[in-house]
């Protein structure tokens, strides 16, 4: 280790404390699960009753309403730039986030993800031009949208494997998975892990593995119930 | 919709204000901007961008994020009362595929910060590591003049107290080297001791770093986008850049072990406390 010399010019007044000064009770408000589990034990009555009280608080406009989120995929999606990424492939516009260019400037960000090439593509939009003021291409896997699991569970649907096996396909719930083996043919693919099973219950009965960049379901199955009452 | 409140506290004497945002299309949980203790600015921003799990099964990784498309409820303002310490507490609640998240945040009268991360349910029956990241973009009395430490399990005074080391460039770390780490404004000696919670657990190989910090750069700032299920990605933000007396961030990582045995009562909590020191 380099030799470190002390700060003598920027020597604060006090020294820090040492790390094990301090203690704080956790507070423990106890557990938030909607809806309960009925499959194991609640022992939230034997908590005590947690003391609080509402804080009022002024509601704040959102910096980009819904307005500003149509008009910044309108500009993206009539750009050259994009479009030009775009032509002949199959994409969806996943979300309208936001791009800090400073400490002070946020612009809303239109992320597509092209499903052909699997790569998804930014545009950053300057909200007072209305027209793109960046386009970036990159090769990592957003959130699942909401429009993207709805798809999963019609492929899971059409598949009929866990409707046969008595899985009911709409308490679906996904969360994407990346296959990182770059012999696979899923590499670098849009894949969904989908559970299946009543959300009041504590493991999943069943599972899909659904690949939205081929349209299709990878594989199926039952998840073992083991213990559960 | 994103959603947004500006909060004093308490209302008699305010000692926090802040604004809360949850913006649509990004997924770092609740941002809290221009947070002020006492008046004094500490964080420009603190938020909770990236959780990644780990399955010993070989299920997922997957990487949560929390984002207001699945966020169930409202955020909640709130004010708790415990052990004669009043505080202001905002709380998220999350479902993601089969997991429910509370995200907690409690601001103390006294200045402490107390994040914490709850979690309940399962993906797939197998013992499996949650690795949570907070993102605190300090502003100690202002952007400039920041210093972070660390606390080495050492006797040496390199000017701020026995122990603590100056971290002059970006770096990471994990406990083995330091037990703590703070944050403050190199004059007035102004900031925050960041320990580790006491449910946190060690680093492994899936997540080596417990702590990162690094220089502010506004694009750097990806709101959820930064990293995948299998890689963090923040030491892409590490080039040995100096941030002696500059702007930085500090990125805490608790690491929550969840040993499955069987479907049993599960909730788990994990983050870090944040004391503050001569604010």
């Amino acid at each position: 280790m380099a030799e470190i010399v002390p700060d003598a010019e920027a020597r604060p007044p006090d020294p820090l404390p040492p790390p094990g000064l301090f203690s704080a009770d956790i507070p423990n408000l106890g557990p938030v699960i909607d809806p309960p589990f009925v499959d194991v034990p609640d022992f939230r009555q034997y908590l005590t009753p947690a003391d609080t009280r509402p804080v009022d608080y002024e509601s704040l406009e959102p910096r980009t309403g819904d307005e500003g989120r149509r008009q910044a995929v309108d500009a993206a999606l009539s750009s050259d730039r994009i479009t030009g990424k775009l032509d002949g492939k199959r994409y969806e516009v996943l979300e309208v986030g936001t791009q800090a260019l400073d400490r002070q400037t946020d612009y809303p960000l239109v992320i597509i993800y092209n499903y052909t090439d699997n790569v998804v593509v930014e545009a950053t939009i300057d909200p007072v031009r209305r027209a793109v003021h960046e386009v970036r291409e990159a090769r990592y896997q957003p959130p699942l949208a909401a429009s993207e699991q709805s798809q999963a569970l019609e492929l899971v649907r059409d598949d009929g494997r866990l409707s046969e096996a008595g899985i009911d396909v709409a308490t679906g719930v996904g969360l994407i998975v990346e296959d990182v083996n770059f012999r696979s043919r899923r590499y670098e693919h849009r894949l969904v892990d989908l559970r299946f099973g009543p959300a009041n219950r504590y493991l999943p009965t069943a599972f899909a593995i659904v690949d939205l960049s081929d349209r299709e379901v990878v594989r199926t199955g039952l998840v073992a119930q083991e213990g559960s009452s | 919709m994103s959603v947004s409140g500006r909060v004093s506290w308490p209302p008699e004497a305010p000692v926090w204000t802040f604004l809360w945002e949850l913006v649509d299309g990004d997924s770092e949980a609740i941002a809290f901007r221009d947070v002020r203790f006492r008046g004094k600015k500490v964080l420009h921003k603190a938020s909770t961008p990236m959780i990644r799990v780990r399955y010993d099964s070989g299920a997922g990784p997957y990487k949560d994020p929390l984002s207001i498309g699945n966020m169930q409820g409202p955020v909640k303002v709130y004010e708790h009362n415990q052990g004669g310490f009043r505080h202001l507490t905002v709380e998220s609640y999350h479902r993601i595929g089969r997991y429910h998240l509370i995200n907690r945040w409690f601001f103390r009268t006294d200045g402490h910060i107390l994040p914490q991360m709850h979690s309940a349910g399962l993906q797939h029956p197998s013992t499996h590591q949650h690795h949570v990241y907070w993102r605190f973009d300090f502003d100690i009395e202002g952007a400039a003049n920041n210093l972070a430490l660390a606390h080495l399990h050492a006797t040496s005074d390199w000017g701020y107290g026995p122990g603590w080391l100056p971290l002059r460039q970006e770096t990471w770390q994990v406990t083995a080297s330091a037990d703590a780490w703070s944050v403050i404004n190199k004059q007035s000696g102004a900031g925050y001791v960041i320990n580790r919670g006491p449910f946190d657990r060690p680093s492994d190989a899936f997540e080596p770093a417990d702590m990162y910090v690094v220089a502010y750069h506004g694009p750097e700032d990806l709101k959820g986008r930064l990293g995948t299920a299998h890689a963090a990605g923040i030491f892409a933000h590490i080039n040995n850049e100096d941030i002696d007396g500059k702007d930085l961030v500090f990125w805490y990582i608790a690491h929550l072990h969840h040993h499955y045995h069987g479907p049993e009562f599960e909730w788990h909590a994990c983050g870090p406390l944040l004391w503050a020191h001569r604010l």
